[in-house]
């Protein structure tokens, strides 16, 4: 009731129908109230329509309504107790509609109706397939009309006698108080409020240094100092970053049934907590995590020397993810994706849009088709990895690699062409395999003569010069004929190729070479000219992209390729999120390697080819992968290099071509072994003298990388020759950081209009709907006109000014996460489902002020922190409790638990483990047991002493001891914590051997102090836990029991050097609810 | 090494706590106890037959031809495509893959003449109290969905479990317990610990995880002495009380303070429930505790501790399968079917068995309903005969069982086609068999419901009828 009293002032202004013939009054109000409701919640069960109607009630005509159903008349005009409906709509009789009740105002509007005597055109029963279509105009007009849609407003500020505050927060939550009677509280205690405020703010207790700070502060500006001291805090972007991360449904694993992890969602959690920390306007933020990838001028920060806009769309990427593709489980993208729409509405706009996935939103303007228009936008773009890093991060240290390049190159061809003049016949002769070796392997001639006496080599010889010249005409011609070259990588790539990465950036010559940077060799590869991502280091990272399949000239292509250490090439199907379609490259010798495009796993689907490098790959480790050792994972170095790629008709990969046989037959064949001997090292060597002269072919580094694995060279770091060079070039490579990349949407290809799913079924596709976004939202401008997803134009939509949601959905959040519930106590629902507001013109107020203020966060936390409201003491009086116990109205503070991250937090800063490093990798939490398979592995007990925010959030089995304090499970997104008191918390605060660990700590530390007497310690730990004085009696009560406590360990002199005591004490501390609580 | 008996006795306890705090505390337990086993219960919606229920999750999904569900078809068409007409959505199925006979005999067993093959030779002995279904259909098949469908009610889980209903529902009848006590195998199942969540409802009605080794529930070994555990709860009581009037909230601060107690008795009442020491011999033999094969001494103390659970009032009770390879789930052969189908049955068959027998013998099994399912069951074919053939994923007609709680025993209903492929007749769905074991519980399951987002949500949603036939009359 009293929430009817305060919305007088917002009394809902129908929108008129655009009908053409005026209606009568009463029939105007049937079909702007009663019909959207009847064909909505009642035709699918009670009309000719349906299979079976219930209760042989129809409503979908006057007659049927009047004549009513086995009960009774469902409407006698003037006659409310006469109309079955009503008590059927109240669920006083039988519960209609038997899914939801309807709210009050709806079965408020049939009272009327009938009242009026129930006027209802309807001569002829409706029939239902175009009367849905006409209808849902009908219905979305008279739902658009709601208040969380109408534009934000700016209200005067309440003229009532102000004598509290003139701050205008509280002008008006006085002035709702006071038509309540009510008065508010009066302000706490500063014990009490730097308490609450630090919490609030940076989700730690204060220090002994900021709470003297304070108190010590005599000024009128000892509140503002200490607020704006505590909005410069780093700790504030940590907090803030971490409400934010509930409503994202932040996860550092996808779940499901491999808890894959989520790659790159701590960069995402650190770019979140930089930005609260700068106060980047918060429209700038909705944008980024909406298209940040798509932006004209990203926001780059200079100082990490990173791109951050590209980090926003990560947002998309949380939460519970499935493996494989819609090809082997028809579905499993669209289920994805409607985690994302659900998110994305959620999250920004307070919006239950995936209700709309099945069938038009039950109670919103929500049609299905706009739900299908979004989700052709989320369609239309990859789901890929983006590099961070800008042009200028480790651009000095790559010159310099560059330079000594050539230096290796020169040192290394002396050295093995010296190599090559001293290798003997009896050397190679060991390491030639029984089996035969293939044409183009550089010991298969050497082979062959070894098999014959020298009587028969000359002859050999030549047979085999005639074999491998023909082989080799036979190879070039079936290429030529066969295979077209579709994309030189060392020329400009055509369209709708796409690269990213830092490794990536410049191309390689053929010759070029990688250097081993880690292992036991100087080289590792020669490299064919194109794109190869190791060249410098293989710490920086790369992709390729194709065009997607559909768009590919023949049904099938060949690459030419090469890599190693978890690089990988991938196919993901219909944007599947976790495909299972990839393969490890895993061979330094270049390989072809073939793909058709036509199978009829990729019909009608959208499938592209992508070469990554482990930082690259979104889906790394995959559920292919789970069983590599966590060292590998986190170490950066992968590397693949491509040269060409060439289209065919049939299934049938390019042969190597061997056209370098020419030149070693190119000389009288040998009399001996000896003289083969020499054939072959004028061969090898004339291919290394160009390598040394960088005028290396592709035939020679095709041999030059079969060399590195003969004995012909001495290919080890450790070769005095070389082994400085090496040195200095692994000393420098050492120094480079490794590429970051973050998983996001890049968009490529030409958009898509997806197709209505009727009820949602995946496998009845009804009329195709143009991308678009909320037609309520997006003030009637249409389909996008953007070619590609339309993404940045949805960000325009939603990061907008005139959205009457964003900026009001956030400023409640801001509210909710400041007072513990928000104006609208539904923070992520402003729906016919959520609450309504307490106070309407405040929250329009707050919005537009923050608008106003550029969207920042910073200003609005101090508007509401500097109110007498947010200061005022929790002591209720008993008129507030009696007239409104949920504190509605907020005639106080409302006591809160600290959430689940601050108790953490708190125990460890008190004990004083707290490391308070910013940023970084996360930490697996601390479990009972490790499932490599599932990548569950256990952290420290202490998590290192760092705060919770970098504990790793797994969703298979999330922290447990934050789980217990109502830490959100990720999948969705999450508006609004639970607060739940059970048992198991109390045993984990008593039992935890986190708990018991930090008490330890405590206590240890504590022993070690010089501390004059047991009250004085007593009064210094509580003051550290609870930010207050003592009072005499309960200091008495303390000290009393340590003296119990030191009989029960057996202590009676040391007992200031008693750990277990101190241990105990601190443990107690722990588990009082003041630690726990704040007031 | 596998500790059965890390706790204290019950009499070195009570020596512990005669004065004090704790004292008062177990004053309390025994001054009430009667009442307050009541005090926390719900009331059913009718009379209800059965009090408890014990689910054993055969997680990654049992071979249904290779337990309940005979077809010698396969045997003589072994090696055969099964062509197109076969290929099913709810099955893992292409056109060339060949039909697979079972590598298990099957034989009519007990006074009903049930068909049980020789996998699972103990449950063979109790085929006169099992009520198998075979025609249970799914809707998709994958572990995950499946998992938290049979779980939840629902493919994309974000619902409360069937413990988690089931403690709502009826309530606990003994406060110093959980009312829905997980006995886990230390593996999660696939869909994680939100199978066995409470989601929306009160977080009182989660699942309780008991582990087979280590710390048996999470935090319930004091860090203390119980003298000085009895010292800090004193304390903290009078210092909660004080801080709860300075606050605006002194109830929720009370809250916390009674779990405080609970948490203190909880110390206590579940080591002892959990200790099997007291059991006689004949008792640890039957369930196969005295066994070289660590996982199935798991298993079975675990079988053993659910019949601990129900006499003390526990209302759900799961005790899901270890994975005892590297697998994604253990009952999931997609290789190797008879290798580890073999160690499965191996652990569970006997404890699960005994567990029914031992519940029966003390009157026990008329108000206990034990269900025997797994998420899915498993392909009747398979892409090539080699040896180390296996089945997939299958839910279009798979095999549970329901024993006790006024099920009708020794019956089979519904059927499968001639190779097991496709349920053909009486299809049911896990929505079925929840709304029918609530049902026996004494509650509807269009009643059980609760208010949640605006709607009134239910365990079976719009779905689920009361299988009548498969209750006793």
């Amino acid at each position: 009731m009293v929430r009817h009293i305060f919305l007088t002032g917002f009394v809902i202004v129908g929108v008129l129908l655009q009908h053409a013939v005026a209606l009568e009054p009463g029939r105007d109000f049937f079909e702007k109230k009663i019909r959207p409701i009847l064909v909505g919640r009642c035709y699918k069960c009670h009309s000719r329509a349906a299979a079976d109607p219930k209760g042989g009630l129809l409503l979908d005509s006057r007659a049927g309504m009047r004549q009513g159903g086995d009960s009774g008349p469902a409407v006698v005009p003037r006659d409310v107790p006469g109309s079955k409906i009503i008590a059927a709509l109240r669920h006083e009789t039988v519960q209609m509609p038997p899914d939801a009740k309807l709210p009050p105002h709806i079965t408020q509007d049939f009272v009327t109706w009938i009242e009026m005597g129930a006027p209802d055109p309807r001569d002829q029963a409706d029939d239902s397939k175009t009367e849905n279509e006409q209808t849902w105009e009908q219905i979305y007009q008279s739902r658009r009309d709601w208040w969380s849609l109408r534009l934000v407003t700016r209200p005067g500020l309440p003229r009532g006698k102000q004598q509290w505050s003139q701050h205008p927060v509280d002008r008006f939550i006085h002035e709702s108080l006071r038509q309540q009677q009510l008065q508010p509280c009066p302000q706490a205690d500063r014990a009490t409020l730097i308490r609450r405020l630090a919490f609030a703010l940076t989700g730690l207790p204060p220090t002994a240094e900021e709470y003297r700070g304070f108190v010590d502060d005599q000024s009128d500006h000892a509140w503002k100092t200490l607020v704006d001291y505590y909005l410069q805090s780093p700790h504030y972007g940590e907090r803030f970053a971490r409400h934010w991360m509930d409503v994202v449904r932040y996860t550092d694993s996808h779940g499901y049934e491999w808890d894959i992890p989520a790659k790159g969602a701590w960069r995402y959690r650190d770019y979140l907590i930089r930005a609260f920390n700068q106060d980047v306007a918060f429209d700038q933020l909705v944008r980024e995590q909406i298209a940040g990838d798509l932006l004209k001028h990203p926001r780059f920060n200079e100082e990490l020397q990173i791109n951050e806009s590209v980090i926003g769309p990560m947002f998309y990427q949380m939460g519970e993810k499935r493996h494989g593709d819609s090809s082997q489980f028809e579905g499993v993208h669209q289920e994805m994706l409607d985690n994302k729409i659900d998110a994305l509405s959620k999250a920004f706009q307070a919006t239950t849009v995936a209700c709309a996935r099945c069938h038009d939103h039950k109670l919103d303007a929500i049609s299905q088709k706009e739900y299908y228009a979004l989700a052709g936008v989320m369609m239309s773009s990859r789901w890929t990895t983006n590099t961070l890093d800008l042009p200028s991060r480790n651009m000095d240290l790559i010159e310099q690699l560059q330079k000594l390049k050539p230096q290796v190159r020169a040192a290394t061809a002396r050295a093995w062409l010296a190599d090559i003049d001293q290798v003997s016949a009896a050397a190679l002769t060991k390491l030639v395999p029984e089996d035969n070796l293939p044409h183009e392997d550089l010991n298969f001639v050497w082979q062959q003569l070894t098999r014959v006496p020298t009587e028969e080599i000359a002859s050999r010889w030549e047979e085999l010069r005639d074999l491998l010249l023909a082989d080799s005409a036979e190879r070039t011609a079936k290429n030529r004929s066969a295979c077209s070259i579709l994309v030189d990588f060392n020329e400009e790539l055509p369209a709708g190729w796409t690269v990213d990465g830092v490794g990536t950036r410049q191309k390689v010559q053929t010759g070029d070479f990688q250097i081993d940077q880690v292992g036991g060799k100087v080289i590792q590869t020669f490299y064919l000219g194109g794109i190869a991502t190791g060249a410098i280091s293989t710490k920086l990272n790369g992709a390729v992209r194709s065009p997607l399949f559909q768009n590919m000239p023949a049904p099938f292509f060949s690459v030419r390729m090469a890599g190693g250490q978890y690089a990988a090439w991938r196919t993901p199907i219909d944007n599947a999120f976790l495909c299972n379609t990839e393969k490890r490259l895993t061979n330094s010798q270049y390989q072809w390697e073939l793909f058709p495009t036509r199978t009829d796993r990729f019909r009608e689907r959208r499938v592209f080819l992508e070469f990554v490098t482990k930082e690259s790959n979104p889906n790394f480790p995959s559920i292919y992968s789970r069983l590599i050792p966590l060292e590998d994972e986190e170490d950066p170095r992968s590397w693949f290099a491509i040269n060409q790629i060439v289209a065919h008709q049939t299934e049938e990969a390019p042969r190597e071509e061997i056209t370098r046989y020419a030149e070693l037959f190119d000389a009288p064949p040998p009399a001996n072994i000896q003289q083969a001997l020499e054939r072959y090292r004028r061969w090898i060597k004339a291919a290394m003298t160009r390598w040394e002269n960088s005028q290396s072919t592709e035939q020679d580094v095709l041999l030059l990388n079969q060399l590195l694995l003969t004995p012909w060279i001495t290919n080890n770091k450790d070769d005095v020759r070389l082994k400085s060079l090496v040195e200095q070039y692994r000393q420098l490579e050492a120094k480079v950081q490794a590429s970051q990349a973050v998983n996001g949407m890049v968009d490529a290809d030409e958009g898509l209009d997806y197709r209505v799913n009727i009820r949602g079924d995946v496998h009845t596709l009804g009329e195709q709907v143009p991308r678009g976004y909320l037609r309520v939202l997006s003030k009637g401008t249409g389909p996008f006109k953007d070619s590609g997803s339309g993404r940045l134009e949805l960000a325009d939509h939603i990061a907008s000014s005139s959205n009457p949601l964003t900026a009001r959905v956030f400023v409640n959040r801001i509210w909710h996460w400041l007072f513990g519930r928000g104006i609208v106590a539904t923070p992520s629902d402003f729906g016919h489902l959520g609450e309504q507001p307490s106070h309407p013109e405040l929250l329009d107020w707050l919005t537009s002020e923050f608008i106003r203020s550029g969207w920042s966060t910073r200003k609005l936390v101090r508007l509401i922190v500097t109110s007498q409201t947010w200061q005022q003491s929790g002591q209720v009086k008993q008129k507030g409790f009696e007239k409104d116990p949920e504190n509605q109205m907020l005639h106080h503070f409302p006591t809160q638990r600290l959430d689940a991250e601050s108790i953490r937090d708190a125990i460890l800063a008190v004990s004083g483990r707290l490391d308070r490093s910013l940023y970084g990798p996360t930490s697996d939490p601390h479990r009972n047991n490790e499932d490599m398979t599932k990548r569950l592995f256990s952290g420290p007990l202490d998590g290192n002493g760092r705060r919770s925010i970098y504990t790793k959030v797994t969703i298979l089995e999330q922290c447990k001891f934050m789980s217990l304090f109502n830490q959100p499970q990720p999948k969705i997104p999450s508006g609004r914590r639970d607060v739940t008191t059970t048992p198991a918390q109390s045993l984990a605060l008593l039992n935890h051997r986190f708990v018991v660990g930090q008490a330890e700590h405590w206590g240890q530390q504590l022993v070690h102090q010089e501390d004059s007497t047991i009250p004085s310690r007593l009064k210094d730990m509580l003051f550290l836990a609870y930010s207050r004085s003592m009072q005499p009696q309960e200091l008495d009560r303390w000290t009393e029991v340590v003296g119990k406590l030191s009989e029960l360990h057996g202590e009676s002199n040391r007992i200031l050097y008693n750990h277990d005591v101190w241990t105990d004490v601190a443990h107690t501390i722990f588990n009082t609810k003041e630690f726990i609580y704040i007031r | 090494m596998f500790d059965l008996y890390p706790f204290r006795s019950r009499r070195q306890f009570l020596q512990e706590t005669s004065t004090g705090f704790g004292m008062l505390v177990l004053a309390g337990m025994v001054q009430s106890a009667a009442a307050k086993q009541r005090s926390t219960a719900a009331s059913p919606h009718f009379a209800a037959t059965a009090k408890n229920i014990i689910f054993c999750f055969m997680d990654g999904g049992p071979s249904h031809v290779d337990t309940f569900d005979p077809k010698p078809e396969l045997k003589k068409r072994e090696g055969q495509a099964i062509g197109s007409a076969a290929v099913s959505r709810l099955s893992q199925s292409t056109a060339d893959r060949v039909w697979l006979g079972s590598p298990w005999k099957f034989k009519q067993r007990g006074a009903s003449g049930l068909w049980v093959s020789d996998l699972l030779p103990h449950l063979a002995g109790c085929a006169d109290d099992l009520c198998v279904v075979r025609s249970m259909v799914g809707k998709q098949p994958l572990h995950g969905q499946q998992a938290l469908l049979l779980h939840t009610g629902r493919q994309t889980g974000q619902a409360p479990s069937f413990g988690s209903w089931v403690s709502y529902g009826l309530g606990t009848e003994n406060s110093d317990l959980p009312s829905y006590v997980l006995l886990n195998n230390d593996w999660i199942p696939n869909g994680g610990y939100e199978n066995f969540g409470s989601a929306y409802l009160p977080a009182s009605h989660a699942a309780t995880l008991l582990r087979a080794k280590g710390q048996m529930v999470d935090n319930i070994v004091p860090g203390d002495k119980v003298s000085v555990q009895r010292l800090k709860l004193q304390l903290l009581r009078e210092q909660d009380r004080a801080f709860g009037k300075t606050t605006s909230n002194e109830d929720a601060i009370e809250a916390t303070v009674k779990n405080y107690e609970t948490a203190f008795r909880m110390q206590l009442a579940v080591p002892e429930v959990a200790d099997i020491r007291g059991e006689p011999k004949h008792i640890r033999e039957m369930y196969g505790i005295e066994t070289e094969h660590e996982f199935k001494r798991y298993y079975a103390v675990q079988c053993l501790r659910a019949r601990r659970l129900i006499e003390r009032g526990v209302r759900f009770i799961e005790i899901t399968c270890p994975l005892t390879h590297r697998n994604n789930s253990p009952w999931d052969q997609h290789s190797n079917l008879v290798k580890y189908h073999n160690e499965n049955a191996l652990i569970t068959d006997q404890p699960v068995a005994a567990l029914i027998r031992d519940l029966k013998q003390r009157g026990l099994l008329e108000e206990t309903i034990v269900i025997w399912a797994g998420e899915m069951g498993r392909t009747p074919h398979t892409p090539e005969i080699i040896p180390t053939v296996g089945r997939d994923h299958h839910v279009n007609g798979y095999s549970i069982f329901v024993a006790g709680g006024g099920f009708q025993g020794g019956m089979t209903f519904g059927e499968t086609d001639e190779f097991g492929n496709a349920a053909t007749e009486n299809p049911l769905t896990i929505h079925d068999i929840h709304a029918t074991i609530l049902h026996q519980m004494g509650l509807d399951h269009e009643r059980l419901t609760f208010r949640f987002g605006g709607r009134d949500v239910s365990l079976t949603d719009v779905h689920g009828r009361i299988v009548r036939e498969l209750i006793s009359a």
